[in-house]
C-alpha cells in the first residue's frame, strides 16, 4: 500500500499530462506499469498520474524501422508480428528472457527505458540498436537513447514524458545479446550486446554495449575498432576476447567480484561474435 | 476512489484507496481465493490474476490500473463441485501438495492454453517461469498440462467428475 498516495489520475488526453506534471511539482508520478512504484514507493508521489487511458500501446511500421509506444508491455513485444520480423525475431526472443512470464506482462518499455536501471536488460539492448525516443512536455522532441541518458536534467520527477521509442530499420546488420545470469529468471550480472554491419564479407562498422558491469551500459570502443575491416576469423575474434578482458570496465559488488566480471566480458564476447559470424 | 471493474464476469464497483494495490484490495474485500501474505512484489506468483487474459500478480499492480477491466480469479475456472478440466489434470498428475502456488499456476496455464492450444514443453516451463512453487518440483504441472488432451474443451462442455466422487475419496488420494 502506498499511503502517501492521495489521488489517482487517468488523463484522457496526453496534452493532459504536462499540466498536471506542472499542477503537482515533485508530487507526481508516472503509472505506465507501475512495477517500479511498487518496487521501490517514492514518498513524495503523493499523485499517480495512470497512462492508462491514453493511446500508447502500440507497434507501427515507420518509413524507416518501428515505433513502439511507450506503455506497450514486453509481452505485447514479444507477441508483435512486426517485431519477429524486425532483425529476424532477435527482439522477441531475447526480451523472452527477460524477468518472468508474469512480469513481463506488467513491464512496459518507456518505464523500463526511464527508469534504466544499471543491471536491466533494456537500457544496453536498446542503445546498441541506436534507439530514438520521442519525449513529450507539451511538444514532442525526438532524442537518440543514449543523449537521453548522457543529460541528467531529461530525467527529472516532473517528466517530460517518454512517449515513444523509435527503432531503425539496421538493415544489413547482424545483432547478438548475451546475459549471464545465476539463475533463468534472475537480474543480468553482466550483459552484452553485440552489432555488426558487413559490407560483403567485411566488418565495416561494429558496436560493443556491456552492461551491468555494474554500472550503466556503456561501448568498448577500442575492441569495435578492433573487429572494424576484419572478416571474423577465429584468430580475429579470439584477439577480440583478449582485448575485451583488458578493457572492460567492470567493477565488483555484493553478487560478482570485478575478475569474474572481467572473464566474463571476454565470453559473452566469443558467444557474441560467433554468431553474428554464423548469421553471416 | 471508485473502481469500476469486471471480476469473474460480474460488473463491480469498490471504493478503494488510491495508492493500494490488486491484491490488497481482493482480499479487503473477502476474495480469500488470491492467496495472502506472500512476497508483495510480484516475484512468487502465487497471487497471480488475469488482467484482461493476461497473467499478473495482483500484489504488484496498482488496483486502479483495472479500472473497467476484466480481472480473473481462480474462482473463475471451475468449482469443487465442477473442476476445470485443468484442474482436473493438476489432481490426477499429483501438480497439486500444499496447493499454496496452484491458483495462480492454473491461471498461469489457463492464459497459456487460451493463446495457444497445445504449447511445446519449452513454452509451458517459460509461462511456469513468473511461480514459486517448493512442494511439487514443476515436473507433474508440465505433465498435466501436457496431458490435458489439446485443444482442451471448457468446464462447460466437459463431463467433469466431482471432485468429491473422485476414486479414493474426498481427498483424492
Amino acid at each position: 500500500m502506498l499511503k502517501q498516495v492521495t489521488d489517482y489520475i487517468s488523463p484522457t488526453e496526453i496534452g493532459e499530462v504536462p499540466a498536471l506534471l506542472r499542477q503537482f511539482p515533485g508530487e507526481a508520478a508516472l503509472v505506465g506499469g507501475g512495477l517500479d512504484l511498487s518496487w521501490r514507493p517514492r514518498k513524495q508521489a503523493r499523485v499517480l498520474i495512470s497512462l492508462d487511458r491514453l493511446p500508447l500501446t502500440y507497434l507501427e511500421p515507420r518509413e524507416d524501422g518501428l515505433a513502439i509506444g511507450a506503455a506497450t508491455t514486453l509481452l505485447q513485444m514479444i507477441e508483435s508480428p512486426l517485431l519477429a520480423a524486425y532483425m529476424g525475431g532477435f527482439l522477441p526472443r531475447v526480451l523472452n528472457r527477460v524477468a518472468t512470464s508474469l512480469l513481463r506482462g506488467m513491464i512496459s518499455i518507456g518505464g523500463a527505458l526511464v527508469r534504466a536501471y544499471p543491471w536491466a536488460d533494456l537500457p544496453c539492448l536498446f542503445l546498441g540498436l541506436e534507439t530514438k525516443i520521442v519525449l513529450y512536455n507539451g511538444t514532442d522532441r525526438l532524442f537518440s537513447l543514449a543523449d537521453y541518458y548522457a543529460d541528467r536534467s531529461l530525467r527529472g520527477p516532473d517528466g517530460p514524458l517518454l512517449r515513444e521509442v523509435l527503432l531503425p530499420s539496421l538493415e544489413g546488420s547482424r545483432v547478438a545479446y548475451q546475459r549471464f545470469t545465476r539463475t533463468a529468471v534472475d537480474i543480468p550480472l553482466l550483459n552484452q550486446l553485440l552489432r555488426v554491419r558487413w559490407e560483403g564479407n567485411r566488418v565495416a562498422e561494429a558496436f560493443v554495449w556491456l552492461g551491468a558491469r555494474p554500472g550503466a551500459a556503456r561501448r568498448v570502443v577500442e575492441v569495435e575498432t578492433s573487429l572494424v575491416d576484419g572478416s571474423l576469423s577465429v584468430q580475429e575474434r579470439e584477439q577480440a576476447v583478449v582485448r575485451m578482458r583488458e578493457l572492460a570496465e567492470v567493477e565488483s559488488d555484493l553478487r560478482l567480484s570485478a575478475d569474474y566480471r572481467r572473464h566474463l566480458a571476454g565470453v559473452l564476447l566469443r558467444r557474441n561474435l560467433e554468431e553474428v559470424a554464423d548469421a553471416a | 476512489m471508485l473502481l469500476d471493474f469486471i471480476l469473474n464476469g460480474v460488473a463491480t464497483s469498490w471504493r478503494i484507496h488510491p495508492g493500494e494495490s490488486l491484491f490488497e484490495a481482493l482480499r479487503r474485500h473477502g476474495r480469500l481465493e488470491v492467496k495472502g501474505n506472500n512476497c508483495g512484489n510480484g516475484e512468487c506468483g502465487a497471487c497471480t490474476v488475469l488482467l484482461e487474459g493476461v497473467p499478473v500478480p495482483s500484489c504488484a499492480l496498482l488496483a486502479g490500473r483495472v479500472a473497467g477491466k476484466r480481472v480473473e480469479t481462480v474462482t473463475s475456472l471451475g468449482t469443487l463441485e465442477r473442476l476445470h478440466p485443468l484442474q482436473q489434470a493438476f489432481l490426477q498428475h499429483s501438480a497439486v501438495q500444499c496447493g499454496y502456488c496452484v491458483p495462480g499456476i492454473l491461471l498461469s496455464m489457463k492464459a497459456l492454453l487460451d493463446r495457444e492450444p497445445t504449447p511445446s514443453r519449452e513454452k509451458i516451463a517459460i509461462a511456469l517461469s513468473g511461480h514459486l512453487c517448493r512442494c511439487t518440483g514443476y515436473l507433474q504441472q508440465i505433465e498435466a498440462v501436457e496431458a490435458l488432451g489439446l485443444p482442451y474443451p471448457s468446464a462447460a462442455e466437459t463431463n467433469v467428475v466431482p471432485y468429491n466422487d473422485r476414486e479414493g475419496g474426498e481427498n483424492g488420494s
